[in-house]
């Protein structure tokens, strides 16, 4: 019943964004025309829509997963390097003004090898076969900073356009895009959900640490192989997409545990969900929160992201 | 059906020429901190593979099954088990079905099945977080039989419990092994061990350096000799309403003054 209980009120949230997405300044806006009406909410509005509930929905279920593979409150999906391998990427394509191919911009396909390329590092470590999870993070902090030091590098050669349009794509923002960007989006997605979620036992297990889930009959290097892949995956495409957008895979499972309970902070359906509510609700803060000006969502989960940290930590009962 | 660790070496940690553990036995393995109780354990379960020797369950190498088949044969308990985040005492319980690959309200159903017939069925809907230490330890106990292992290990169950929970918790191994599950208990104190029962069935090892000192019955006269020689500490003989119990000699010095006195 519980469970029942989260997804419901879940949902009421998520309807409502919905309709506040599509609906919210139409009337304001005075369009008579219906023809015009229809573009706006099915051409515009619906495909943004669909990708922050994808990104949303991403990020917050491997920022989940991270947490509890690493046992560490602080992992998110930027822990294992992604984020920074892809924003090198982005970089890399913004300073040499790479051209795009495909149809896709050049800084999108840039920063999907970028983050492919960190996660390829990250599980060169993860395959050796006495590899603690310690060294996994360990090896991903050090991608981070790696790919931070190239980065900054980078910004000495750059032209001044490049370092604008970089610094603009690192604040993460969601793009105004066709269909044919969501479907693009969704194969990388999909298979991040369902290497993720058909692990979810397994997971859950594993909070229980490596050794302990080893031992119940969990075969715990593929199934860490699998989480870094498939989380890796999603959020590299995310990223490529729109950008670092902080906070959401490491806010929103903390929200889940203290809104929700403690149990529910290991449903990954839960986590998922509320992270696609999560960010639809704050890109349309990011639309319509400003009239006459719209903030990247990165800014708005930013903004609300630290301080709600902040009240939790401070929410926090003292363990008995 | 064996439990058999041969010529094992974990260089620095330990060195083992042979160790039989039958099927349905209880065998404690004490010794001094350091001795390396818990390395041998983890070996034994196969948690850690040893740099040479073998251990073969079954006339099986452990180190040759997969994860599932291991968990069919050894269940494991470490000295701590802390959970990430916090999850119902029967969900706890459920994580070591994970080998039955059934659906996780199956594994549960089962799970309260079990923690009821252990009374401990009050325990139910309650969070890992929210139960006492004692309980927690006993839940996890009772995690070891839902796994349905041949062999259950458990490594210093009552090291972090008050006295009452100490005995609970021994007294509950004691009706595992009653129950038929094959016990190997890591425990410095030597003395929980009498809890268990059935002390001329029950194996003590010693191992002092990383290397088997002896084994022998508890009901064996030599104990409290081997015991004092491990620890470097007088244990002695007591008898309990009939019963053969050990003891730290300090404590029964000072009994015996005692009574020295009120004569």
């Amino acid at each position: 019943m519980r469970r029942f209980a989260y997804y419901f009120v879940i949902c009421f949230i998520l309807v409502l964004c919905i309709f506040a997405q599509l609906t919210l300044r139409l009337s304001v806006d005075d369009l008579s025309q219906a023809t015009l009406r229809e573009f706006i909410i099915w051409e515009l509005r619906l495909p943004r829509l669909l990708i922050a509930l994808l990104i949303g929905s991403t990020l917050a279920l491997v920022g989940g997963s991270f947490q509890i593979l690493f046992r560490n409150p602080l992992a998110t999906p930027s822990t294992v390097g992604t984020t920074a391998g892809a924003t090198l990427g982005a970089l890399i394509a913004l300073t040499f003004g790479l051209d795009g191919a495909l149809g896709i911009s050049a800084v999108t396909l840039c920063a999907f090898a970028g983050a492919l390329c960190a996660t390829s590092l990250v599980l060169s470590v993860a395959t050796t076969s006495r590899a603690r999870i310690e060294e996994i993070l360990l090896a991903g902090i050090a991608i981070t900073l790696a790919a931070g030091a190239v980065s900054q590098g980078l910004h000495l050669v750059a032209e001044q356009n490049a370092l604008f349009a970089a610094a603009q794509w690192s604040l993460g923002q969601l793009p105004q895009v066709g269909y044919d960007r969501v479907s693009l989006l969704l194969g990388p997605v999909v298979l991040c959900h369902l290497a993720l979620i058909s692990q979810r036992r397994s997971l859950m297990t594993l909070s229980w640490g490596e050794e302990r889930a080893a031992s119940v009959g969990v075969n715990t290097r593929r199934v860490r192989l699998l989480l870094l892949l498939g989380g890796c995956l999603g959020v590299g495409a995310a990223v490529a997409l729109c950008g670092p957008i902080a906070f959401v895979g490491l806010l929103v499972p903390h929200l889940v545990r203290q809104f929700l309970g403690e149990q529910a902070g290991l449903d990954l359906g839960v986590i998922s969900f509320s992270g696609a509510v999560f960010l639809l609700a704050s890109d349309t803060l990011a639309q319509f929160g400003l009239p006459g000006t719209e903030v990247p969502v990165g800014v708005v989960t930013a903004s609300l992201g630290a301080p709600a940290l902040f009240v939790l930590i401070l929410r926090k009962r003292p363990r008995a | 059906m064996s439990l058999i660790a041969r010529n094992i070496n974990l260089p620095g940690r330990i060195r083992v020429d042979e160790l039989r553990i039958e099927p349905g036995s209880c065998t404690v393995v004490c010794g001094p901190n350091g001795s390396g109780k818990s390395s041998l354990l983890r070996v034994l379960s196969g948690v850690d593979v040893a740099q040479a020797g073998q251990v073969l369950v079954d006339e099986k190498a452990l180190s040759l099954l997969t994860p599932v088949e291991r968990a069919a044969h050894i269940a494991w308990l470490p000295q701590s088990s802390t959970i990430y985040g916090a999850c119902t005492v029967e969900a706890l319980v459920a994580f070591c079905r994970f080998r039955f690959f059934e659906s996780q309200s199956t594994a549960e159903h089962e799970s309260v099945k079990l923690l009821q017939e252990h009374a401990l069925g009050h325990l139910v809907g309650r969070l890992s977080s929210e139960i006492s230490g004692g309980e927690l330890q006993r839940v996890l106990m009772i995690s070891l039989v839902a796994q349905q292992a041949q062999f259950l290990m458990l490594d210093e169950p009552a090291n972090h419990l008050d006295p009452k929970h100490q005995i609970n918790a021994y007294q509950t191994l004691g009706k595992l092994w009653q129950k038929g599950h094959a016990l190997i208990i890591v425990s410095h104190d030597v003395r929980l061990a009498q809890l268990l029962g059935q002390p001329e069935k029950l194996q003590i090892v010693g191992i002092k350096n990383g290397r088997l000192n002896f084994q022998m019955a508890f009901s064996s006269p030599e104990l409290t000799s081997a015991l004092s020689e491990l620890y470097d500490a007088p244990f002695v003989p007591r008898d309990v309403a009939g019963a053969l119990a050990i003891d730290l000699g300090a404590v029964t010095t000072s009994e015996a003054s005692r009574l020295a006195e009120n004569k």
